[in-house]
């Protein structure tokens, strides 16, 4: 069964008109299992955001999909520094920086079809302070937002 | 919350910014000792809970990284 109804498909196929690069959606995700094996990662979530991210995809040719099946220390868990699934990395010219870990499900949905129009414009909505001042600033800034679905 | 610093991590390359649902990793959630949210944390430096102005959330970021003091420069 679909996650998104036909109302929100239309809604985001609307959204998703005003696209212009490509984003790339990367998806770090292990098979979920009803089974608890002691020392076997799980990953309750994993199969909804895979189905949820394709559906997503499949409204517009300018949002592609890989899914990458997460294994600790591989290469390219390596590469993005994956440490736990699911984690999503939404990948225009910004390289992964931009990542949600977890689902995207109630309100970060909507933001993270806004961060795919933002990136895939190239804008933001920052004011010109914010920008002057993190412009300002060459250390490396990390930044984690703990968030619920609501 | 999630929305800024996501903005901000698409136009500054120094910036990396993950949005973690909290109930999914909870050993996380417990390390960072996240019991509202959205909390936030910068740097494992400076962390705050519950929605700011961007201003403010600017604010943090100043306060967590090492080298930037306003209006001074090395001399």
């Amino acid at each position: 069964m679909a996650l998104l109804a036909q109302a929100d498909r239309d809604t985001i196929s609307h959204m998703f008109e005003g696209l212009v690069d490509p984003v790339r959606i990367l998806l770090f995700t292990i098979p979920t299992s009803a089974l608890i094996v002691p020392g076997r990662e799980t990953c309750e979530s994993c199969s909804d955001v895979q189905q949820l991210l394709t559906e997503v995809s499949e409204l517009t040719d300018k949002v592609t999909l890989d899914v990458h099946q997460f294994a600790r220390g591989s290469e390219d868990a390596q590469k993005y520094g994956i440490e736990r699934v699911p984690t999503i990395l939404l990948l225009g010219p910004e390289d992964g920086r931009v990542r949600y870990s977890g689902a995207p499900f109630g309100h970060e949905f909507a933001t993270m079809l806004q961060d795919i129009i933002g990136i895939s414009r190239g804008e933001t909505k920052l004011t010109a302070a914010t920008r002057e001042a993190i412009a300002a600033i060459s250390d490396p800034i990390n930044i984690q937002v703990f968030v619920t679905p609501t | 919350m999630a929305s800024v610093a996501h903005q901000m991590a698409q136009e500054f390359s120094q910036v990396k910014a993950e949005v973690i649902e909290a109930n999914e990793f909870p050993e996380l959630s417990r390390r960072y000792g996240v019991s509202g949210v959205p909390k936030t944390i910068i740097n494992d430096r400076v962390e705050f809970v519950g929605a700011v102005s961007e201003a403010q959330f600017v604010a943090a970021i100043k306060q967590a990284v090492p080298s930037t003091e306003e209006g001074s420069a090395p001399a």
